[in-house]
């Protein structure tokens, strides 16, 4: 199936919500003011109001932070391969996977902002910057990757978005072959940039708490690769779920081959991070760091076993979906798979700031200080000790607060886009491999256009090269044929048999 | 240059980078021998730096001493003593910042907030910290407190918007803002006085003893090159400048032995005369 029958109109993807959409909508920005709300009764009363103390130092909203950040991962992972490895199932998506990485890392990177005691000094990041702090690489690696989504997707919709007239085209005129194949060029630099940028993100995230001495729990040359396997699953599973709810809804045709090839990449993904984590865990147990140890057993058979071992149920199940190519196949399942890996990795960042954080090193009794004063019973006596030796955290209303109001604003930036980008790719958009080709194999500009069009207006072919990449491939003129040594054998010149 | 004159605070907060002494090399050692873990110096400590209600920058843990080196661990419960009956033993660790010589707090300050000035004090500059709370994670020992809420004090503070109507303790530790992280800072401007941190000045058992590791004569400098001291967690490399004596190897005679048993009246903000 090519992506042009795929393709739906746009008047379609972009059509008016419903009536429960424009409930949902009103729902999500209800939410979002009451986070908001949250948000300033924290800021005029501290972060006192949360649940985070001197001993349990970070702690929903950095989870979360890392969630979005890994999370932000899949849709550059579908949208670059897709281009860099020609995976012509899953191209007509990129539009979508970017919109979601994008809204992902945008409120990741506001996800930080609740966490600081003095907000309103943020700017001494970029004025100050440490440049030994893994932190401030991560706010430059945060920003730079969510550029580099704003651009890649204004270089993907800006001819659709001139063709409306819309003023986010900034002036870019509505798309004729030669600027579609500039485009094309660009969008593929784009995804190749894509991938180191996203290895960095990860692994400079990571080094946040894995480069921690302190922790033995954390201090792990695991903690990158780790990252970088959790985001890869809990990104496809995220684009997964906005894609497969997109179909649902009407707006997109996703594809039985493309929901398959996603959900195969998933399960690929699940297996690594599995692997990972086992790795990680034997290496833990044999015990002699005693804070690492510590940590392990108390997620294993302690007070946060839930955790870690819905964690392991929620990867199990979401495996055995994936792997299956019954179900791969159903809809709803892979949904469902989808669902329990984005909780899985969610649980998993949660396991790393408790479990981390819980054991002080010098743990010796009173322990460490709160922070904030115990409040005094009746008789003038404190309720507690102000001091603390192991950390018990539970996020408070406010910590809640704040979580759901930026889930919230996920949502409605995500169904801004929806409703109102190009984010369904036309076939105007996204120009064919041939036109590519043809782009690189003849020199004089005033011939591109002349071949270009007889290259459009040809056949689909039957046999050979165009068969064997698929139906939307049109067969090359015979002089790029030459020009690039193909032959009819669909193979490339170095690998025919 | 920057001044420290007791009257008139030019800028409480900020930075302090400047130090009389700059050949100098602050360091504490502590004989946990004399130490009755009677909590005089945190109190001290408070009273002195302003420190709100449930922070201390200085703490006293019980601690189950491990003979071949300062592997701290809990008894279980505060001055709960070690052992089985008959056999007991009770030891204390006071506790306060290290100030470190490769201190992982001023390496991940994304905004060096946190410094080190040249005669090895880790600061705290409350005009720049943000309360990203990296320096409190990247502290191995968990010296660093936060001000969770706006920080409150006992007598309370005359007049919320002034921070300076009313505090306790030295003139330039005025309350902090809430949402910035505050320690143990050898109470700076004592020292740059020419004076000891509060903490060294009220132990009632001399078991805390403070000087410039730079300098031989020093009491610091003969006890660390003489006495059989020890840092509290040394393989995390941070290079500790609070050093401990373990108990039960001295006797508590340490500082008898090498360092005068009573601090030079000149180097004391009281005179003797002025105590009785």
């Amino acid at each position: 199936m090519s992506i042009h029958e795929s393709a739906i109109p746009s008047t379609t993807a972009n059509r008016k919500f419903s009536l429960f959409g424009k409930v949902g909508v009103l729902a999500l920005l209800a939410l979002f003011i009451y986070g908001v709300w949250a948000w300033s009764y924290q800021i005029s009363n501290g972060l006192g109001v949360t649940n985070m103390r001197d001993i349990q130092i970070w702690g929903a909203y950095i989870a979360l932070f890392m969630f979005l950040v890994g999370a932000s991962a899949g849709g550059m992972i579908v949208a670059s391969i897709a281009s860099v490895f020609h995976i012509d199932k899953i191209s007509h998506l990129s539009r979508y996977a970017i919109w979601v990485s994008l809204v992902t890392i945008a409120v990741a990177g506001l996800t930080i902002i609740p966490d600081l005691g003095e907000p309103q000094r943020f700017w001494h990041m970029f004025v100050d910057a440490n440049w030994t702090s893994p932190m401030i690489w991560d706010v430059i690696v945060v920003l730079g990757y969510g550029f580099m989504n704003l651009l890649y997707l204004w270089v993907h919709t800006r001819r659709d978005l001139a063709a409306r007239h819309s003023w986010l085209a900034f002036g870019t005129r509505p798309a004729d072959q030669r600027s579609a194949r500039g485009d094309h060029r660009l969008i593929l630099a784009f995804a190749y940039l894509a991938i180191p940028l996203a290895f960095a993100l990860h692994s400079i995230t990571a080094f946040i708490i894995g480069t921690q001495t302190s922790h033995p729990y954390w201090y792990s040359t695991a903690m990158a690769p780790l990252f970088i396997t959790s985001a890869l699953s809990s990104g496809v599973a995220l684009v997964l779920l906005v894609l497969l709810a997109l179909q649902r809804l009407g707006r997109l045709e996703l594809g039985a081959e493309a929901r398959r090839w996603l959900a195969g990449f998933l399960a690929v993904a699940i297996l690594l991070n599995f692997f990972i984590i086992i790795v990680e865990v034997i290496t833990i147990s044999e015990g002699r760091l005693v804070g690492s140890w510590a940590a392990l057993s108390e997620l294993m058979i302690g007070s946060y076993a839930w955790i870690f071992w819905t964690e392991v149920v929620t990867g199990v199940i979401a495996l055995a979906i994936v792997i299956t190519p019954r179900g791969r196949a159903s809809r709803s399942l892979v949904a469902a798979a989808s669902g329990l890996v984005v909780v899985n990795v969610a649980l998993e960042r949660v396991q790393l700031i408790v479990g981390g954080l819980r054991y002080p090193n010098l743990g010796a009794a009173p322990g460490i200080s709160l922070g904030t004063p115990v409040q005094l019973n009746m008789i003038g006596v404190p309720n507690k000790s102000s001091f603390v030796e192991v950390a018990h955290y539970t996020p408070s209303w406010v910590e809640w607060s704040i979580v759901v109001g930026l889930c919230a604003l996920w949502g409605l930036l995500l169904l801004a886009g929806i409703r109102f980008l190009p984010l369904c790719q036309s076939a105007m958009a996204a120009p064919t491999r041939a036109v590519a080709m043809t782009a690189s194999a003849v020199p004089s500009p005033g011939m591109q256009g002349a071949i270009t069009g007889s290259v459009l207006a040809a056949p689909t072919p039957t046999s050979g090269l165009g068969v064997r990449l698929g139906s939307r491939y049109e067969q090359p003129d015979p002089s790029i044929k030459a020009a690039h040594n193909l032959d009819d054998s669909g193979h490339p010149p170095w690998a025919r048999p | 240059m920057e001044t420290t004159d007791l009257e008139s605070p030019a800028n409480p907060f900020g930075r302090h980078e400047w130090t009389p002494y700059p050949k100098a090399r602050w360091a504490m050692v502590i004989d946990l021998d004399r130490c009755i873990g009677c909590w005089s110096c945190a109190i001290a400590c408070k009273s002195n730096n302003n420190v709100p209600l449930g922070m201390w920058w200085n703490r006293i843990l019980t601690i189950d001493e491990d003979p071949s080196g300062l592997d701290v661990r809990t008894t279980g419960g505060i001055d709960e003593p070690a052992g089985d009956y008959p056999n007991l033993s009770l030891s204390f660790l006071p506790a306060n910042c290290f100030h470190c010589d490769n201190p992982p707090c001023t390496e991940v300050c994304p905004v060096a907030a946190t410094y080190q000035r040249e005669d090895g004090i880790v600061m705290v500059d409350w005009d720049r910290c943000i309360g990203c709370r990296y320096c409190m994670v990247a502290c191995p020992y968990n010296m660093r407190v936060f001000n969770w809420s706006v920080p409150e004090q006992v007598p309370a503070n005359a007049d919320p918007a002034n921070l300076n109507a009313y505090h306790v303790g030295d003139w330039a530790k005025p309350p902090r803002p809430k949402g910035v992280v505050e320690k143990c800072d050898f109470c700076y401007q004592r020292v740059d006085d020419g004076l000891q941190p509060f903490c060294i000045e009220v132990c009632p058992a001399r078991a805390r003893v403070f000087g410039d590791l730079n300098d031989p004569d020093s009491d610091v400098s003969q006890l660390v090159a003489h006495a059989p001291v020890a840092q509290v967690r040394a393989d995390f490399g941070t290079d500790p400048k609070v050093y401990y004596i373990p108990t039960g190897q001295t006797g508590g005679g340490a500082q008898s032995e090498i360092a005068p048993l009573f601090v030079d009246p000149e180097r004391r903000n009281l005179t003797q005369a002025e105590v009785s």
